[in-house]
């Protein structure tokens, strides 16, 4: 078994792509238990190509296998969304140590506050990005069910009933009653928006999983989550405040405005419905809400002792507070 | 006398000096995997500092559940259930509040 390293990179893409390649300049960005991400220089014939290796130290502790990813992302692609493409990938461990894609470089800035920093300091940038992003994600929803990978759930009803169904386990789940959430469950539960046709969901679109660069939007990132859903799912998401990294004067990211956001999706192809838009981003607090109480819970019960688990558990009355606001009686 | 059954410092100065001591000391001196938790550990001291030192609200009544009730009822719930948020979030997250309901739709554009 090999690990990650110049030469063992190098003897990869020699052989898959059936020329001389000599890798170099290897620079881990992230190193989570989950993912390891790292950027190099690959010195094909006479051209450099910049290229970012995703890989998967612990199999089982995926959220989702390589070559389900690499489905996505060439989905993803396919459909014309800002993506990086992908130039190979392995789920062989004895490759690399682990299994892995390799993907085009894009440059560009991820950490949301750098993120906001950019678009503030370039005219027009944060309206751009987020017309991009509604363009992308227009594209993404257009596309059918059937392209999806075979092992991805295809929930049997309707997108909104399978969340309503998800709220009430979450809630089930709870250590403790949460009168906000269940205020907020109320509400959802009679404010159903008429159903809609299920679509592939990206499922985590937001500042903190997109590259920004100068020219605008560089790639969506971080398919793990994909999954069938309905399209304002997506795009709501985009508006949670937690994802504003403070700059709560602009509703998306952080950095730019909802109009922005529509504008785009609706040059990509899609429908806006601010109704739509309205019902997920109220479910969206309430779904993360409960994922952050759980976190919380699986601290206490064992199943995951960590600090940051346990803090999670303390986060919880934000997204409470979020979804109120929301739901505000008239 | 409950004074005298512990010493100072009282739990409350305690914290406030391990979470500085966090902040300034170890979190600059901690491997970049384990920084992030160094953070979070002094944050929760903080959290612990604001919770020890708060005074405790007046018990709300509420209905056993708010999920089956009527609009009425859910309405006249809303203000006390806010209240309740606000006072977590006084210990967990000051000056989340200061952007509510009002400011949320004011930024709608």
């Amino acid at each position: 078994m090999s690990t990650m390293s110049e030469e063992s990179l190098s003897a990869y893409l020699s052989a898959e792509l059936d020329e001389d390649v000599s890798v170099n300049n290897l620079a881990p960005v992230t190193a989570g238990a989950r993912r390891i991400n790292v950027l190099f220089d690959a010195a094909v014939g006479d051209n450099n190509r910049r290229l970012c290796i995703t890989q998967l130290p612990n199999e089982s502790d995926a959220f989702r296998s390589i070559p389900d990813e690499v489905q996505w992302l060439n989905l993803a692609h396919d459909a014309g969304m800002k993506v990086a493409e992908v130039v190979a990938w392995s789920d062989d461990a004895s490759i690399l140590g682990g299994p892995f894609f390799i993907t085009q470089q894009i440059g560009g800035v991820t950490i949301p506050k750098h993120v906001n920093e950019l678009c503030a300091a370039t005219e027009g940038l944060g309206a751009k990005v987020a017309f991009e992003l509604g363009e992308s994600m227009a594209k993404l929803h257009a596309r059918s069910i059937d392209e999806v990978p075979a092992d991805v759930e295809r929930p049997p009803g309707t997108a909104v009933e399978a969340a309503l169904a998800w709220i009430d386990e979450g809630m089930s789940e709870l250590l403790q009653r949460s009168p906000a959430f269940e205020l907020a469950a109320r509400w959802l539960a009679m404010n159903q928006p008429p159903p809609a046709p299920t679509t592939p969901v990206h499922g985590d679109i937001r500042n903190g999983n997109i590259i920004v660069n100068e020219t605008g939007l560089g790639a969506i990132l971080d398919w793990e989550t994909a999954h069938i859903g309905e399209p304002f799912e997506d795009v709501a998401w985009l508006a949670q405040r937690m994802w504003r990294a403070r700059n709560d004067q602009f509703e998306i990211g952080g950095f730019a405005h909802r109009s922005d956001v529509r504008r785009g999706y609706e040059a990509g192809g899609g429908t806006w419905s601010d109704e739509r838009f309205h019902w997920w981003k109220v479910y969206r607090s309430v779904w993360w809400g409960l994922g952050l109480a759980r976190q919380g819970r699986q601290h206490l019960d064992g199943t995951f002792r960590s600090v940051i688990m346990a803090a999670s558990g303390r986060r919880v009355a934000e997204l409470e507070w979020d979804a109120l606001c929301l739901i505000q009686p008239n | 006398m409950n004074e005298l059954r512990t010493d100072r410092p009282t739990a409350v100065e305690l914290l406030e000096i391990m979470a500085a001591t966090m902040s300034e000391t170890v979190v600059p001196a901690t491997a970049p995997h384990a920084q992030h938790q160094a953070r979070v550990v002094a944050n929760l001291c903080r959290v612990l500092q604001r919770e020890l030192a708060a005074e405790h609200a007046a018990p709300v009544d509420l209905p056993p559940s708010l999920l089956d009730v009527d609009d009425a009822t859910a309405d006249a719930a809303y203000p006390d259930v806010l209240a309740l948020v606000r006072a977590k979030l006084a210990v967990n997250k000051p000056g989340y509040d200061a952007h509510g309901a009002a400011e949320e739709r004011g930024i709608v554009a």
